[in-house]
C-alpha cells in the first residue's frame, strides 16, 4: 500500500514540478522547480527498488548540473524577457502543439493498447538486480569499452568548456 | 480490474514518462530563452532513464540501470558544454532569445 | 631494362613538369638530358641482346598488364622490341639526347625553360610508346601524344598569337588523319579480329587483291590517311611549315628527325598488309613522289631558313612513301634514318645561326657567315652534302637506292622514277640556294648584329650529328653497289629488318647492274649541274637571281604563294564550315538547346527558391520538423 502511495505522490511531484518548469516567466523558479523534478524522478527510482541509481540521480542532477544552470541563470541578470516566455507565431505555435499533442497522444494510446495486448509484467522483487554490486560487475565487464570512452569524453569535456568561454571574437561578433 | 488501474504497474510508470517527455518536448520548442530550452531537454532526459530503469525492472534486467547511470554522465557532460556556448553567446550578444540566433538561415 | 628504357622521359617530364615555374635552363636541361641518356643507354643494350640472339628469334615482348578485354577485343599493354622498333628506338632516343643537349644552350635566355624540358620529355615517351607498342591500339595512344606534344611546342611561346594559332593548324589537320587512322584499326580489327602486328602479319593475305574496294585496300587507305596526316603528305602537308613557328630544336626533333616519320614507320611495320593491296600502295607511292616534287619547287623560292628545311622535309617525307609506295621498305627504312640525322643536323645548325642572329630567320638579311660561324658552317656543309646525294655521304646511299627501286621494283615505273629525279634537281638546286644566301657570298648582317660561334653544348651535338651524316650511309649500302665497291659492305639495315620483312620479290635481270650505274650516273651529273647552277647565280652573279625572278613571275608568284593551297583550304573548306556552324550556332544552339537548357535551370531555381523558406534558420522550427518527422514515422510503423 506504501508502493502505491509513493508512486502517485512522487509522479505528482515530478509532473506539476515540470509543469511550473515550462510556465515559470523568471528562469530562477525553472531552475528550482527543476531540482523538484528530480527529486520526484529519483523518487520514482526509489519505488522501482533501485536505490543506488536515485542517489545518483539527486547527486548529479540536482547537486552538479542544475547548481550550474543556477550559477548560469544566476550570473547573467536574464530577467529581461518580460512576460512573453513563449516564441512568437500563432500558426508555428498551433502546429507544434498540435504535433506534440499528436505525439501524447499517440504515447497513452499506445502504452494502454500494447498493455491490453500483454497483460501485465510482474517483477520479480527478489531478483538483486539492482544492487550496486550487480550494476558494477555489469559496467565493468560488458560495458568496458563504453566506459573508458566515456571517461575519454569526460576529459575532453572540460578543455572543451574552458575553449568555449575562452573565444572571442567569432564569425558573427559585433 | 479496478485495483488493476490503481496499483501502479508498467503502464503507470510509462505514462508518467512519457508526460514529462511531452512537457520537456514541449519546452523546447515553444519557450523563447535558450537556458530554459536546456532545462527542458533535462526534462527529456529524465524521461527516458525513467522508462529504461522501469523496463529494467519490470524484465529483471539490470541493464536498464547501467545504461541509465551513463546517460547521466552524458547528460552532465552536455549540459556543461551546452551552458559554456550559452555563455559565450550572452557574451558576444547580450541576449538569449532563441530567436535571435537565426544565422543559418537559407 | 625495359623499364630503364619507356620510363625515364616519363619520371623527367612529372619532374620538370612539378617545377614548371623554374627559370634554371641548366638544372632542367641536365635533368631531361640524363632521363634521355639513360633511355639511350637501355636502347643500346637492348640492342646488343638483340644482336646476340639468333636472326629467326630477334623479338622479345614485354607484357606489361592486361589493358582492355571486352569480349573478343582484347588488348594488353604489351611491348615489342625487335629489329625495326629498336632501330627507331635509338634513333629517338639517340638523336632526342643530342637535341636535348642542344636545347640546353638555344633556351637558356627563355622564361619557361622547365616547362619546354617537361613537354620535350613528354614527347620522347609518347614516341616511344608509338614504336615500341605491339599492337595498334598503343600505337594510337603514342600517335595522338606525339600529337598533343607537338601542338604544345609549336605553340610554345603562345602569347605570340600568329605561333598559338599555327599549333591549333597542326593539331587540327593531325586531327584529320587521326580519324582517318581510327578508321583504319577499325576496319583492321573488323578484317582479322585482332589489332596485334604479329598477327595481322599472319593473317594478312599473301596473294594480292587487286580491287580498289576490297576491305583490305580500304584499310590500307584509311591508315595511309592517318599517315599523310602525322608524316604531312599532300593533301594535308600544311601543318609542317607553319610549325617551324616553334622552338628551332622541337622543329629538329620532331618535325624532322621523329614524329614526322612515324606514318612511315607505321606502313613498314605493317608491310605484309599493304603489299596485299597493290593499289594502295600505288597511292602512297604516287602522293609521295608528288609531295617530294610540289615541296622541292616551293622550297626553291622560299626567303624563310626554317620554311625552306621545313619544305624540304616534307620533300624527303615524300621520297620515303616513294620507297615503301613501292615495297622498297629496308630503302625507306634507310632513307628515314640518313634523313633523322641529317635534317636534325640541318635544324640544328639552322638553329644555332638563329641564335647567332637573334632570332632571325630570313635569309635575306644572312650570307658570308662562313667566317663567323665555322663550325656551324662546316657540319652544315656536311648536312648539305647528305641531302644533296654527293657520292658516299648518307643522303647518296639511301636516296639512290629508293629511285633506283621507283624505277626497277614490280611496283614501281618510269614516271616514279622521273617524278623523284626531278625532285632530287631541286632539292639540290634549293639546298645550295640555301647555303648560299646564309653561309656564302658577300654579307648582308644588319649592322647593329654580330654574329658569333655557339657554345660547346649547341656545337657538341651538330658535331656528333655531322659524323653520322656523313658515315651513316655505309650501314645501308645498296645491293648494286657494294658489288663494285672495294670490300663489298654489306646492306647492315636492310638485313638487320629482313626477318620482318614480307615476302616480296625483286626480280634481277642480267642488265641490271648497268642499268643502274646508268641512272646514278644521270641523276648524279644533273645533281651537280643543278648545284653548281645554283652556286652561279646566287653566290657569283646575285643579279641573275634577281632577273630570273622577275622574267619568270607567274611561276616565281605561284610558288612563293605555296600554290594557294592555304587559301583553296580556307575558302572551300574553313569558309564553309564556318557558316554552318553559324547556322548551328544561331539556330540549333540559341533556339533550342540553350531554351531548353534555361528552362531546367529555372525551375531547379524556383523550386529552390520555394524550398529555401523551409530553411529559415529558426531553431525551434527544425525540432518542429524533426517532431512530424517522428511523428509520422513512429505512426507508419505501429499504427498500422
Amino acid at each position: 500500500m506504501m508502493d502505491v502511495f509513493m508512486f502517485y505522490i512522487f509522479s505528482a511531484i515530478s509532473i506539476v514540478s515540470a509543469l511550473f518548469v515550462l510556465f515559470s516567466v523568471n528562469p530562477v523558479k525553472s531552475v528550482l522547480w527543476l531540482v523538484s523534478v528530480m527529486v520526484g524522478v529519483s523518487g520514482l527510482f526509489f519505488t522501482l527498488s533501485a536505490p543506488f541509481v536515485a542517489m545518483v540521480q539527486i547527486l548529479v542532477y540536482a547537486g552538479a548540473v542544475v547548481i550550474l544552470f543556477l550559477f548560469v541563470v544566476m550570473i547573467f541578470d536574464v530577467n529581461h524577457e518580460g512576460k512573453q516566455i513563449f516564441s512568437y507565431g500563432t500558426f508555428t505555435s498551433g502546429l507544434k502543439v498540435l504535433f506534440a499533442g499528436g505525439f501524447a497522444g499517440f504515447l497513452v494510446f499506445q502504452i494502454f493498447f500494447q498493455m491490453n495486448r500483454f497483460g501485465y509484467l510482474i517483477p520479480d522483487k527478489s531478483a538483486p538486480q539492482f544492487e550496486v554490486r550487480n550494476l558494477s560487475k555489469i559496467m565493468f565487464t560488458d560495458y568496458m569499452l563504453l566506459f573508458e570512452v566515456l571517461g575519454l569524453l569526460l576529459l575532453v569535456i572540460p578543455i572543451g568548456t574552458v575553449a568555449l568561454s575562452r573565444i572571442k571574437g567569432g564569425t558573427h561578433a559585433k | 480490474m479496478l485495483s488493476d488501474m490503481i496499483i501502479p504497474g508498467l503502464g503507470h510508470y510509462l505514462l508518467v514518462a512519457g508526460v514529462l517527455f511531452t512537457i520537456g518536448l514541449v519546452g523546447v520548442l515553444m519557450r523563447k530563452n535558450i537556458i530554459v530550452i536546456l532545462m527542458s531537454i533535462e526534462l527529456m532526459l529524465n524521461a527516458v532513464n525513467l522508462t529504461f530503469v522501469t523496463f529494467g525492472y519490470y524484465l529483471n534486467d539490470a541493464n536498464g540501470a547501467v545504461i541509465t547511470l551513463f546517460v547521466i554522465a552524458v547528460a552532465a557532460a552536455e549540459a556543461a558544454v551546452g551552458l559554456a556556448i550559452v555563455v559565450t553567446l550572452f557574451k558576444n550578444f547580450n541576449e538569449l532569445n532563441i530567436r535571435f540566433f537565426e544565422h543559418l538561415k537559407g | 631494362m625495359f623499364y630503364t628504357l619507356l620510363l625515364p622521359p616519363l619520371l623527367g617530364f612529372l619532374v620538370n613538369g612539378v617545377r614548371f615555374k623554374s627559370k634554371n635552363a641548366k638544372l632542367s636541361g641536365v635533368i631531361a638530358c640524363s632521363t634521355m641518356a639513360l633511355s639511350f643507354i637501355s636502347a643500346i643494350l637492348f640492342f646488343i641482346k638483340l644482336m646476340q640472339l639468333p636472326v629467326d628469334q630477334r623479338s622479345i615482348s614485354i607484357q606489361l598488364f592486361n589493358w582492355i578485354k571486352v569480349g573478343s577485343f582484347d588488348v594488353p599493354m604489351a611491348f615489342t622490341i625487335d629489329p625495326l622498333s629498336i632501330v627507331m628506338t635509338l634513333i629517338i632516343t639517340g638523336v632526342g639526347f643530342l637535341i636535348h643537349l642542344f636545347s640546353i644552350g638555344y633556351m637558356s635566355h627563355d622564361e619557361r625553360p622547365a616547362k619546354y624540358f617537361s613537354y620535350l620529355n613528354l614527347f620522347i615517351f609518347n614516341m616511344l610508346l608509338l614504336v615500341l607498342g605491339s599492337n595498334l591500339l598503343i600505337m594510337f595512344v603514342g600517335w595522338e601524344g606525339v600529337g598533343l606534344c607537338s601542338y604544345l611546342l609549336i605553340g610554345f611561346w603562345f602569347t605570340d598569337p600568329e605561333k598559338a594559332s599555327a599549333g591549333m593548324k597542326a593539331f587540327i589537320t593531325n586531327r584529320i588523319g587521326d580519324a582517318g587512322f581510327l578508321l583504319g584499326i577499325f576496319t583492321i580489327f573488323g578484317l582479322f579480329g585482332t589489332i596485334t602486328f604479329d598477327e595481322i602479319a599472319s593473317a594478312a593475305p599473301t596473294t594480292p587483291v587487286e580491287l580498289w574496294t576490297s576491305p583490305i585496300t580500304l584499310s590500307c587507305l584509311f591508315l595511309f590517311i592517318g599517315a599523310m596526316g602525322k608524316s604531312a603528305q599532300i593533301p594535308l602537308y600544311v601543318w609542317l611549315p607553319d610549325a617551324m613557328a616553334g622552338p628551332t630544336p622541337v622543329s629538329a626533333l620532331i618535325h624532322a628527325a621523329t614524329m614526322v616519320t612515324a606514318g612511315v614507320y607505321m606502313i613498314i611495320r605493317l608491310n605484309p598488309l599493304f603489299l596485299a593491296a597493290p593499289n594502295a600502295m600505288l597511292v602512297i607511292a604516287f602522293v609521295g613522289a608528288i609531295t617530294a616534287l610540289m615541296a622541292a619547287s616551293i622550297g626553291i623560292v622560299q626567303t624563310d631558313i626554317k620554311k625552306v628545311l621545313a619544305y624540304s622535309t616534307v620533300s624527303q617525307l615524300g621520297y620515303m612513301f616513294l620507297a615503301v609506295g613501292v615495297g622498297a621498305f629496308g630503302a625507306g627504312l634507310a632513307h628515314l634514318m640518313t634523313h633523322a640525322f641529317f635534317k636534325a643536323l640541318m635544324f640544328l645548325g639552322s638553329g644555332s645561326v638563329i641564335h647567332a642572329m637573334h632570332e632571325e630567320q630570313d635569309m635575306r638579311k644572312m650570307g658570308g657567315l662562313k667566317n663567323q660561324m665555322p663550325i656551324t658552317h662546316w657540319t652544315f656543309v656536311m648536312g648539305w652534302l647528305a641531302i644533296i646525294g654527293a657520292p658516299f655521304f648518307s643522303g647518296f646511299f639511301s636516296k639512290d637506292e629508293i629511285l633506283w627501286m621507283a624505277y626497277h621494283s614490280p611496283r614501281g615505273n618510269f614516271l616514279l622514277w622521273f617524278i623523284g629525279f626531278v625532285a632530287a634537281l631541286m632539292t639540290a638546286f634549293y639546298m645550295t640556294r640555301l647555303m648560299a644566301l646564309t653561309f656564302w657570298g658577300k654579307s648582308r648582317v644588319p649592322s647593329e648584329v654580330h654574329p658569333h660561334e655557339s657554345p660547346s653544348s649547341m656545337s657538341v651535338p651538330l658535331i656528333v650529328l655531322a659524323f653520322l651524316s656523313v658515315f651513316a650511309g655505309w650501314l645501308c649500302v645498296p645491293h648494286g653497289l657494294s658489288s663494285v665497291l672495294p670490300g663489298h659492305p654489306k646492306n647492315f639495315l636492310s638485313d638487320w629488318v629482313r626477318p620482318l620483312m614480307a615476302d616480296f620479290h625483286i626480280p634481277h635481270g642480267p642488265n641490271d647492274l648497268m642499268l643502274e650505274f646508268s641512272l646514278m650516273g644521270i641523276t648524279l651529273a644533273l645533281v651537280g649541274l643543278s648545284a653548281l647552277f645554283a652556286f652561279y647565280i646566287y653566290v657569283l652573279k646575285p643579279e641573275v637571281a634577281e632577273r630570273n625572278a622577275k622574267s619568270m613571275k607567274p611561276v616565281y608568284e605561284l610558288l612563293l604563294n605555296k600554290y594557294w593551297v592555304d587559301e583553296i583550304y580556307s575558302k572551300m573548306l574553313i569558309g564553309p564550315l564556318i557558316k554552318i556552324s553559324r547556322v548551328l550556332w544561331s539556330k540549333v544552339d540559341i533556339k533550342i538547346i540553350d531554351k531548353v537548357t534555361y528552362a531546367i535551370s529555372d525551375m531547379v531555381r524556383n523550386s529552390g527558391g520555394g524550398l529555401k523558406m523551409v530553411q529559415s534558420g529558426n531553431l525551434q522550427m527544425y525540432a518542429l520538423y524533426i517532431l512530424i518527422g517522428l511523428f509520422f514515422s513512429l505512426w507508419f510503423l505501429m499504427g498500422r
